[in-house]
């Protein structure tokens, strides 16, 4: 029986609150087995989910949240893969194009970055989960953070190319090992993460724009083509690994 | 104060005694503090009632698929959750007595201040 969109919502709200609380993920599929349980049955009489909630969900993830134990060791050991990911993403796009390079402010600034963006979407999850926003609240700050994120890797990016002299600049060869080094690295975090989107984006980001720099097309149509292609095909893959995750749903 | 608040405060021992009559899992034990006349504003309180249960050791789980599909966890009491069903149910005959026993003296001075 398929639940209300509403107990729907909570169910994957309380998953996130729990999640970003540092909760054990095996203690949170449990509670949240238990109460998809509760609700089918809940449904199925005609009552609604406020007989859960009593009316707030926030207060009751909160109980819920008081009782169940930590697991943050279990949580970081997802920190490994998401350094690899995030060096390799920074590292394949200037490599692709022949020019990678490291320089002072960004071998700092984008660590800093990338840990001041995870906190924020830290902060972000976790509101979001308590808080029961309307689409367009959700969507505003969401677009928002998106925005920020961006904005400040291309800063640091700017400052560092402008007003740093890079202490390594890669030769051909050493474009082609960063290229190599990022996708093992992409494979590794996916293998670690067991899922395979981390492989598919990267894909779908890099592939496109490779093919593109060693096709026989004009210059100025490559680098129009480029603009674009790359994040064509990322709405694809996100699109195609959507509807495979509703298909596998609806059987389950 | 409501009933359902009232019941906050002993729901522990309550569910300890509803796991006591047999496994059972979470949408029953609602139901069946229900037909003893103990009704709930918000039935998801149980829930975190049951972790604090299993995190002291008075319940164990198993979890079957139940006849709807989804997988349902079953609960019973372990030997430390009889043990403390029965202190549970000292206690409460020690604190209904005497709150008994207050509510009567409170019903009889009432009655005399208003002669």
């Amino acid at each position: 029986m398929k639940l209300s969109a509403k107990s729907e919502e909570f169910l994957a709200n309380l998953r996130m609150y729990l999640m970003t609380s540092g909760k054990s993920e095996r203690e949170i599929d449990e509670v949240a087995d238990e109460l998809r349980d509760h609700l089918q049955e809940l449904e199925s009489r005609g009552e609604s989910i406020d007989n859960i909630t009593g009316g707030s969900p926030k207060r009751y993830m909160q109980s819920l949240e008081e009782e169940m134990a930590d697991d943050r060791a279990g949580w970081f050991k997802y920190l490994p893969a998401f350094i690899l990911s995030f060096a390799a993403f920074s590292a394949m796009g200037p490599a692709i194009r022949g020019e990678f390079e490291l320089n002072v402010v960004q071998l700092i600034g984008f660590p800093a970055v990338a840990s001041l963006t995870v906190f924020l979407y830290w902060l972000l999850f976790r509101r979001m989960a308590g808080g029961s926003w309307s689409n367009r609240k959700l969507f505003g700050m969401g677009a928002g953070l998106s925005v920020l994120t961006i904005v400040l890797f291309v800063a640091v990016l700017l400052v560092g190319s402008l007003l740093m002299e890079p202490f390594y600049s890669a030769s051909s060869t050493g474009n082609v090992i960063v290229i190599l080094l990022s996708a093992t690295a992409f494979a590794a975090s996916a293998a670690m993460l067991r899922s395979w989107i981390l492989v598919f984006i990267p894909m779908a980001l890099f592939l496109p724009e490779w093919l593109i720099r060693h096709s026989a097309m004009e210059e100025e149509t490559k680098l129009i083509v480029s603009s674009f292609v790359p994040f064509l095909a990322v709405a694809v893959v996100i699109g195609l690994v959507l509807a495979f995750e509703r298909r596998k749903a609806s059987k389950a | 104060m409501s009933t359902s608040q009232m019941l906050k405060g002993v729901l522990e021992g309550c569910l300890l005694a509803v796991i006591g009559m047999g496994e059972t899992y979470g949408y029953e034990m609602v139901e069946k503090l229900g037909e003893h006349g103990l009704t709930m504003v918000s039935e998801g309180s149980i829930y975190p009632v049951l972790l604090r249960l299993q995190k002291e050791g008075y319940v164990m789980t198993v979890t079957r698929p139940s006849p709807n599909g989804p997988r349902r966890k079953y609960y019973r009491l372990t030997e430390a959750g009889e043990a403390e069903l029965a202190a549970f149910k000292q206690r409460w005959d020690v604190l209904a007595e005497a709150v008994g026993q207050l509510m009567k003296g409170s019903g009889g001075h009432e009655t005399i201040s208003k002669k």
